[in-house]
């Protein structure tokens, strides 16, 4: 039942239920009314031939002699209607006004009025269990004598022919046609759904126009938001690049600027805060330039990164170290890498005070550690770390600066070379970002 | 840094530098900066401006920026590299990969991003100035563009450098500029005052001690892949040297 719930939720499978409902209905329907007609029918002919056949005998018993007139009716019968001939009526009254055969008698008297008024019919005469379903009857001759008949066959059955298993066939035919057609036209539906879950990446994804009318002016008017969406999207980004950009100029002009000022403490905090502005601006033109990164790939050693990255920081004061091989291969783009190593690693030094990068060679992958000894994050929080502009400032309380890009432009540069990116809590305390990369040639 | 700057070339034979800068205010600083260090500066703000100061004679570096009205700073490049090797710095707000790349192999000498400080700029407009002094580069015989070493390639256009098995090495700048020292003279012992003398300008402010600091760390990223000898070699108490052949392609 479980696994029907969703089913019954399906725009398919409830069209396809109602369509088998109806071949259903419809199907019964026929049966029913076919039925009715045939013993309809079947009463009429039933009706013509008793009353035919009691013509027949009547004329045939009159012309004999009582005494022979027995024998006469009994010599016209045959297996499946019997005639005999009565001086007096063999019928009682209450018999003779069965109300279940009163169609059938008006009915005989309508073909063959002659039979007269006093035609009696009565059901199963006798008491053998065989004859219940038998129709009996009697007619009054001109002599005041009676013909008695008892015919084998009740009216009023009629049995489904061949042609009623037939036509079941082909309604269930009909119903797998049905399903199989729902199926397929339900297809571009399913397409559309499939394709919608991709739209939203960054990309636009072409909604396939395919279908019945109403799928198509779906997809169509899904392809045209898509590119309006993506156009906003993309005059913004380039609007917030270009100022982003534009900012360099008068930074540039304000560290020139800063030989002037003659107070060195005040002149190197006005250096370091433009130091961040720049920072800030670099980060976020790296987030903005999103996926289209023009760089080709090629086989890097990024150990010689992790290096670069250690001494660099290792240069500007900070606690720093490598350890690791001094040749480790993958196909990556190297600027971008860089970037995405050295976001990891200014977090880690930016919460704690000290970084250590470690790398190992597994069979398919390299494995780069970066552990810090800050604070770490609640584990609650960790998914959250990589959305752009996180700053867990819960835990990570202090007055660090920092876009909050870093990590989110680390893990799309990572995915991008088809590695991965994930942080965790260490047990001896501080925190340690896992990036693994696919080995080059595997 | 400002002592230096007091040491900069007599105005008597001081080079002549041109600068395309469309920012009026960044323009102003950097010619106040230039004179103060000893240079004679022409400003001019875009292309047109450009073409007409350039016959006048008498250029010894371009600072070219390259996002000008107009046509653009590599528009500009790309013609006067067709008729003039006077050396040329991009200066660029664009502080992308590509667009540094792009720059070099037009023909630029080199390429600082904004924002950048005095010191950077002073220091790369002295090492242009001081390499184009020591090897005036003709006209017919084109720059090497790859120096080749016991397999290892160093790519001069976008400062790349890669193994004997062809796989990327990232490279910092100091170390950039130090590897070019021991291929401008492979075979030659260097001590490590020869050494700050030869990349005088790109070393920036490099002392005996983070010269070591810094050869070790070019070893470290020259390991070679296998049973291979080492490129740099310590020769004790003189310094170091670039034990294989330098070819230019």
């Amino acid at each position: 039942m479980r696994r029907l719930a969703p089913l019954a939720r399906s725009l398919e499978a409830r069209t396809v239920a109602v369509l088998l409902l109806a071949i259903l209905v419809v199907h019964g329907g026929a049966l029913l009314l076919y039925r009715q007609s045939a013993a309809a029918a079947a009463d009429d002919a039933f009706a013509r031939q008793v009353a035919n056949q009691l013509i027949l005998a009547r004329e045939a018993v009159l012309r004999r002699p009582p005494s022979e007139r027995d024998t006469e009716a009994k010599a016209l019968s045959s297996p499946h209607f019997e005639l005999g001939w009565s001086p007096t009526s063999p019928m009682h009254q209450d018999e003779a006004a069965d109300p279940g055969l009163w169609s059938l008698r008006t009915r005989m008297l309508s073909l063959e009025p002659s039979l007269g008024p006093g035609l009696a019919l009565a059901m199963g005469i006798g008491d053998e269990a065989v004859h219940q379903e038998d129709l009996a009857g009697a007619i009054p001759l001109a002599d005041g004598s009676f013909l008695t008949f008892r015919s084998a066959h009740a009216p009023g059955i009629a049995r489904l022919g061949p042609w009623a298993y037939l036509s079941t066939a082909m309604a269930i035919l009909v119903g797998v046609a049905a399903v199989v057609l729902m199926h397929g036209i339900a297809g571009p539906l399913r397409n559309l759904t499939r394709a919608t879950g991709r739209i939203g990446h960054g990309v636009v994804v072409p909604v396939p126009e395919a279908g019945p009318d109403e799928t198509r002016e779906i997809a169509r008017a899904l392809n045209a938001m898509q590119h309006r969406i993506h156009g906003l999207v993309t005059e913004r980004t380039q609007a917030l690049a270009a100022v982003s950009h534009d900012l360099r100029t008068p930074i540039s002009r304000l560290r020139l600027r800063l030989d002037g000022v003659a107070d060195p403490a005040e002149r190197q905090a006005m250096g370091s805060d433009l130091d961040d502005m720049q920072a800030m601006i670099d980060s976020t033109l790296a987030y903005l330039r999103g996926d289209d990164d023009p760089e080709p790939r090629q086989v890097v050693n990024v150990a010689s990164i992790l290096m670069s990255i250690a001494d660099a920081s290792s240069d500007a004061g900070r606690d720093v170290d490598y350890a690791g091989p001094g040749r480790a291969l993958a196909t990556v783009r190297q600027v971008a890498l860089r970037r995405a190593l050295d976001n990891v690693v200014d977090n880690a030094v930016r919460y704690g005070t000290r970084a250590r990068i470690s790398l190992a060679v597994e069979a398919e992958a390299l494995l780069l550690t970066v552990e810090d000894d800050g604070p770490g994050i609640a584990s609650e929080e960790v998914a959250r770390a990589f959305e752009p502009f996180t700053r867990l400032e819960a835990s990570r309380n202090r007055n660090t600066g920092g876009t909050g890009l870093g990590l989110t432009i680390a893990r799309r540069i990572v995915e991008a070379e088809g590695g991965t990116i994930a942080m965790a809590n260490r047990p001896e305390g501080g925190l340690q970002v896992r990036v693994s990369l696919p080995r080059a040639g595997r | 840094m400002l002592p230096q700057i007091e040491t900069a070339p007599p105005a008597g034979d001081a080079a002549h530098i041109l600068l395309v800068e469309d920012d009026d205010g960044l323009r102003m600083l950097v010619t106040r900066l230039l004179r103060e260090s000893g240079y004679r500066v022409t400003g001019c703000r875009n292309g047109a401006e450009f073409w007409r100061l350039l016959p006048a004679g008498g250029v010894d570096l371009v600072l070219l920026d390259v996002m000008l009205p107009g046509a653009s700073g590599l528009d500009l490049l790309r013609a006067l590299r067709a008729r003039s090797t006077v050396p040329v710095i991009m200066v660029s707000a664009r502080n992308e990969e590509a667009d540094r790349v792009l720059g070099l192999e037009l023909g630029a000498d080199d390429y600082v991003a904004k924002p950048f400080g005095r010191p950077e700029l002073l220091a790369r407009v002295r090492a242009v100035l001081r390499r184009s002094a020591i090897a005036p580069s003709p006209l017919a015989a084109p720059k090497a563009e790859c120096l080749s070493f016991s397999g290892w390639r160093l790519d001069l256009r976008s400062r790349s450098l890669h193994d004997p098995e062809g796989a990327g090495v990232d490279l910092s700048g100091a170390e950039y500029d130090l590897l070019l020292v021991f291929l401008e003279h492979p075979g030659r012992v260097l001590g490590r005052e020869m050494i700050l003398e030869l990349s005088r300008g790109r070393l920036g402010s490099a002392t005996d001690r983070s010269v070591d600091t810094l050869v070790s760390r070019l070893r470290r990223k020259l390991e070679p892949p296998e049973g291979l000898p080492p490129v740099v070699k310590t020769v004790r108490g003189a310094g170091y040297m670039l034990a294989s052949k330098v070819e230019r392609t």
